[in-house]
């Protein structure tokens, strides 16, 4: 036998006696197929005996063993050591629920709102128990993946809205909607009201759904009661609203269509009306509605636009035929305007014959890259960062102007975590003369979301309460210490720099758009 | 110390606890039910039973059929009476199940689909892909939890009973989470506190299974019965000491392989092929690795479980978790590779003895589930008679236990018993500064039990096991548990399941030296027959002031009288 590999844990403690925090280094000896639960079994029967944790079935279905792993919430049973080997792995107690001793949080308050969902069969007339309930198969499976749910609390540690106390969480939501889908229930009337308020508070992150160790689309039962409560007219008012405006101006902002775009045309972007334009040689210029009617989203917009053509890229836009790509009315739980401003898209894409796209926002290019009708398009969907990384790379765009700032990046669940375009973001920003790139503690994959996604960006009724997230982010930002929080996307945009507006502290840091600060370092590049 | 009164203490909220907490609640709305469970209730070992649930339910089968195959499949051990009870009470609670909104799965005219398990001959097994006791768990949770005359008391660890004069006066518990025990007063306790396979190192058994119910009414002077009857699952999976992989993999058409690629259960049971009983599969995997024509790993010697031939699609729909734990667990696709399997330490026939109604010999103590022996499956358990076990004499206590306490007052509890057991807790262990540390002697109780009382047993072994379990007694009277704080003390409670594991250890080997005879699961290399004529017997085992002491029950045989078993 070889020399065995050591792996290093960095265990969060908490004493509840004495009320301290510390941070316990282990070492543990790696074993084949280890599993981070063997680790920790190793150290309380071997190192450490006053080590305190969860476990019982160690087979991924009891839940008792959710804990943090190099900041993602999993299951230590199922998560082998070899896979999240660093340096250190460090472990840590759940987030969002209060804590208990070392890695032990209490499930109690979790537990016990449990029960206001009536989670069994509700019927008009009472159960004789003497029958069973004919349910077809194709009923059944619209059941099965979300009664799949463990309750280890996984979703609700990675949520960045189960803080809020008036939001039942993605747990509740999910297995609400199991039963709402119930072919056997008869209760989604009363099953609504539950959820009637707070539905709309998921901002579409899909934290809950990357994190699930039973791979339930906690998101998309979110998408669907919302789709329920809109067929029985159970929205508020300000999504009455965004949906009013989408179905008649095509945007969300309730702005009128005929604005959309116009600054475009000064940049430089070619319009696209009857005449041929190559499809090999220009690019789609989508921008998301957002960067169209914002002010500050739109001169981040122009940046991007002016970068991209310094860059040498050759771009076309719709104009103001342009629509909204969908992606709100969808995660509102509107599939029919959804459609009715998709399919307008998707001809207009389809007739023009250009296949390369390049958008603004994450939304947009998540749901040109990835959904139904454009997914049948085969688009070349491209965000802009990662367009410009590309000519930064080629050398085709220089940043030279010397910006001394440090620097932060916000990953946008829709760029990042979702579509994995983690690196682009960051190469660009390491590019630019002078910027000193610091990460966050929460990055990447388990990055925080800003609160904007999932139409909470226009919903007032849906105010969170407590701290929002995207302040949260601030003040993650803030003890950086760092100048800028660099972001791509314009929901990101808007949310943390009014979070930075809210908290007073402008003087402290500025929120940024990558595109703007690459402008800014080409300023002297004629 | 605070006291609670309740009028039914239920202890583990595992299907059995639930079930009889359903059933009280829904005998008198009036009966406060208390529910003490260790973890909470959607954390116990019930949610790992994948397989299925037995029941009548459609033409061709019948009570008699099922009794029929239950009883051969006990090795003719089983109470007779007890299985005709327990194969008409089962359908109703398929059903029972099912207008909670449990989601079974289907058959093509949506009716509840049923598949056949080992030693079954019938299709009756029925199940929710291979999560059926995760869907049953969640279902009565679901309908539990709003119940408003039941108090879950979760994280609540049981360490006594608190008996006198024969009868129930309720129990000591400890508050994990702040480390203080209490007073349970209580008209009546149902113990439902599930296995105890924590004894074995190879187990498809939580963590927690270390059985506290059994070894409480053990001390309390309950007698256990067929503590010999440890039921070995031919597929637990060897990279991951023993975690199960369902029967119902075998089910859906899965093949085991020796080394020559043979499937050999063939020579074993020429009929039932892989669908055999549990016994009878294991024994025969055991016998293939000892002669040789196991497969060798790191891990330790093993058979194939091959499901290839059943193609990605089948095992996707059909097996989704045993899919996600070959790969999660092991690295594995089953749709292309061999699962290493051997027989793993899963299920005790044995353990409180208590009559068709769940009654122990304590007034108002009853027990239900893994706990309790019945006896229903006698020497060896079929798949998915347990799960179907839990239901049925979960309602069944839960009943019996509300009609007693809805007929008895509560009495003063023993509060000497009550100082008694603090000072155990809390001076004994806790507080005691020793030499001997928990998870060594666990190792070494775990390692004996499976080097000497494992599928193939012997006097020699069996006492040697016996000796050492006894000598680890002792030196748990030295153990020092580290962690020296109240809240949250994992370090405590893992001494105080250790402490009641080694008398359960200690009750299984007795009772395996005990029955010298080779009958279901327990095998005696040096007694290889079934002998009816001295052993057509339950074997009760006591704690008494002057050490164990045994007992013998007859087998009620109604019906059927014990033929050789073929399959």
């Amino acid at each position: 036998m070889g020399k065995r590999e050591t792996v290093r844990f960095k265990i969060k403690r908490f004493n509840p006696e004495k009320e301290t925090f510390k941070e316990l280094i282990y070492y543990v000896p790696l074993q084949k197929g280890m599993t981070v639960l063997d680790a920790l079994n190793y150290i309380k029967d071997k190192v450490d005996g006053t080590l305190s944790y969860r476990f019982s079935c160690r087979m991924g279905i009891c839940g008792s063993c959710a804990v943090q792993v190099n900041g993602k919430p999993v299951l230590a049973c199922c998560t082998q050591v070899a896979d999240v080997m660093k340096k250190e792995i460090i472990i840590e107690p759940l987030p969002n629920f209060p804590l208990i001793k070392d890695l032990v949080v209490d499930f109690s308050f979790f537990m016990n709102k449990y029960k206001n969902l009536k989670p069994f069969l509700l019927r008009k007339k009472p159960a004789t128990f003497e029958k069973e309930i004919p349910q077809t198969v194709n009923e059944h499976s619209r059941i099965w993946s979300y009664s799949l749910c463990i309750k280890c609390g996984i979703c609700f540690a990675a949520c960045p809205t189960s803080p809020d106390e008036n939001f039942l969480g993605p747990t509740h939501l999910s297995t609400l909607y199991r039963f709402m889908a119930d072919s056997r229930d008869q209760g989604l009337k009363e099953r609504l009201v539950i959820c009637q308020e707070n539905a709309w508070l998921c901002t579409q992150c899909s934290s809950c759904n990357l994190t699930c160790p039973k791979e339930v689309e906690i998101a998309e039962s979110i998408v669907e009661i919302r789709k329920l409560l809109t067929e029985e007219g159970k929205l508020p008012r300000s999504i009455i609203k965004v949906l009013l405006s989408l179905r008649n101006n095509y945007n969300p902002w309730g702005f009128s269509s005929t604005e959309r775009n116009k600054f475009l045309m000064e940049l430089g972007v070619k319009p696209i009306k009857d005449m041929f334009l190559n499809p090999e040689e220009n690019h789609l210029f989508f921008t998301c509605c957002t960067a169209s009617y914002d002010q500050r989203c739109k001169e981040a917009a122009e940046k991007i636009v002016k970068s991209l053509r310094a860059g040498g890229l050759a771009l076309a836009s719709f104009e103001n035929m342009e629509w909204c790509c969908g992606d709100s009315a969808s995660k509102l739980g509107e599939k029919g305007l959804y459609e009715y401003l998709a399919e307008h898209n998707f001809n207009l894409i389809k007739n023009s014959g250009l296949r390369k796209v390049v958008t603004i926002s994450p939304h947009c290019y998540d749901t040109l890259k990835k959904k139904e009708p454009y997914k049948r398009l085969g688009l070349k969907v491209k965000h802009y960062t990662e367009v410009l990384a590309e000519l930064i790379d080629k050398g085709e765009l220089i940043p030279q102007q010397e910006n001394k700032l440090k620097v932060t990046y916000h990953d946008p669940c829709y760029l990042g975590k979702i579509n994995k375009v983690f690196e682009e973001p960051r190469k660009i920003i390491k590019s630019l003369p002078g910027a000193e790139f610091v990460e966050m503690e929460r990055n990447r994959e388990n990055s925080f979301c800003c609160g904007g996604g999932g139409g909470r960006l226009w919903s007032e009724e849906s105010v969170p309460h407590g701290e929002r997230p995207s302040m949260e982010r601030i003040k993650e930002a803030i003890k950086l210490g760092v100048d800028v929080v660099a972001t791509a996307c314009p929901f990101c945009l808007i949310m943390l720099s009014d979070a930075v507006k809210t908290m007073g502290v402008e003087e402290k840091i500025k929120v940024e758009d990558i595109g703007s600060l690459v402008y800014e370092s080409l300023k002297k590049n004629p | 110390m605070e006291k609670i009164s309740c009028d039914i203490a239920i202890v583990g909220a595992g299907i059995a606890g639930l079930r009889a907490a359903i059933a009280a609640s829904n005998f008198n709305k009036k009966i406060n039910i208390a529910v003490i469970s260790k973890t909470f209730p959607v954390r116990s070992h019930s949610v790992c039973a994948q397989g299925g649930t037995a029941a009548v339910l459609r033409r061709g089968d019948s009570f008699d059929l099922h009794a029929w195959d239950t009883v051969k499949g006990s090795d003719f051990l089983a109470d007779q009476d007890v299985v005709e009870f327990f194969v008409k009470k089962a359908p109703k609670q398929v059903i029972f199940l099912d207008c909670l909104g449990m989601p079974w799965s289907r058959d093509e005219e949506g009716l509840i689909a049923q598949k056949r398990f080992g030693g079954h001959s019938f299709s009756r097994g029925c199940f929710a892909a291979d999560y059926t006791g995760l869907h049953e768990m969640h279902t009565l949770y679901g309908k539990a939890s709003a119940l408003e005359n039941i108090t879950f008391y979760n994280e609540w660890f049981a360490t006594s009973l608190l008996t006198e004069e024969g009868k129930i006066k309720g129990l000591t518990v400890i508050n994990i989470k702040t480390g203080e025990m209490h007073l349970f007063k209580a008209k009546a306790v149902i113990l439902a506190t599930g296995g105890f396979m924590r004894v074995y190192s190879f187990t498809s058994h939580s963590h927690t299974a270390t059985g506290d119910g059994v070894a409480i009414a053990y001390r309390a002077g309950v007698p256990l019965k067929d503590m010999e009857m440890t039921q070995f699952h031919p597929t637990g999976l060897v990279p991951a000491d023993g975690v199960l992989i369902t029967e119902g993999a075998r089910s859906e058409g899965g093949f085991l392989l020796n080394n020559k690629g043979e499937r050999f259960m063939g020579k074993y049971a020429p009929e039932m092929m892989e669908l055999a009983p549990r016994d009878v599969v294991a024994r025969a995997e055991w016998t293939e690795i000892m002669e040789k024509r196991g497969f060798s790993s790191s891990f330790g010697k093993y058979i194939a479980l091959d499901l290839r031939h059943l193609g990605e699609e089948k095992i996707k729909e059909k097996l989704p978790f045993i899919k996600e734990i070959c790969r999660k667990l092991a690295g594995l696709n089953p749709a292309n590779d061999l699962i290493p399997v051997k027989p793993t330490a899963h299920y005790s026939m044995g353990g409180i003895h208590v009559n068709v109604k769940t009654e122990t010999e304590v007034r108002g103590l009853y027990a239900a589930g893994e706990c309790s022996c019945l006896s229903l499956h006698g020497a060896n358990r079929l798949g998915t008679n347990s799960t179907a076990e839990c239901l049925v004499f979960g309602e069944v206590a839960g009943v019996e236990a509300a009609k007693y306490a809805l007929k008895h007052d509560f009495s003063e509890a023993p509060l000497d018993k009550v100082k008694s057991e603090e000072e155990r807790v809390f001076d004994g262990i806790l507080g005691k500064e020793g030499f001997e540390k928990v998870p060594e002697i666990r190792k070494e109780m775990r390692e004996t039990m499976n080097e000497n009382c494992w599928l193939f047993r012997n006097e020699e072994g069996l006492k040697k096991g016996l000796k050492k379990i006894r000598e680890l007694k002792e030196r748990f009277k030295h153990v020092a548990v580290e962690d020296k704080g109240k809240i949250f003390n994992t370090g405590l409670i893992a001494a105080l399941e250790l402490d009641f594991m080694l008398d359960i250890a200690e009750t299984i080997l007795t009772s395996a030296l005990l029955r010298k005879e080779s009958r279901g699961a327990h095998v005696r290399v040096d007694y290889p027959e079934r002998n009816d004529k001295e052993w057509l017997v339950h074997t009760l085992i006591y704690c008494s002031k002057e050490g164990l002491k045994f007992n013998f029950l007859p087998v009620t045989i109604t019906k059927w009288k014990p033929v050789a078993r073929k399959y």
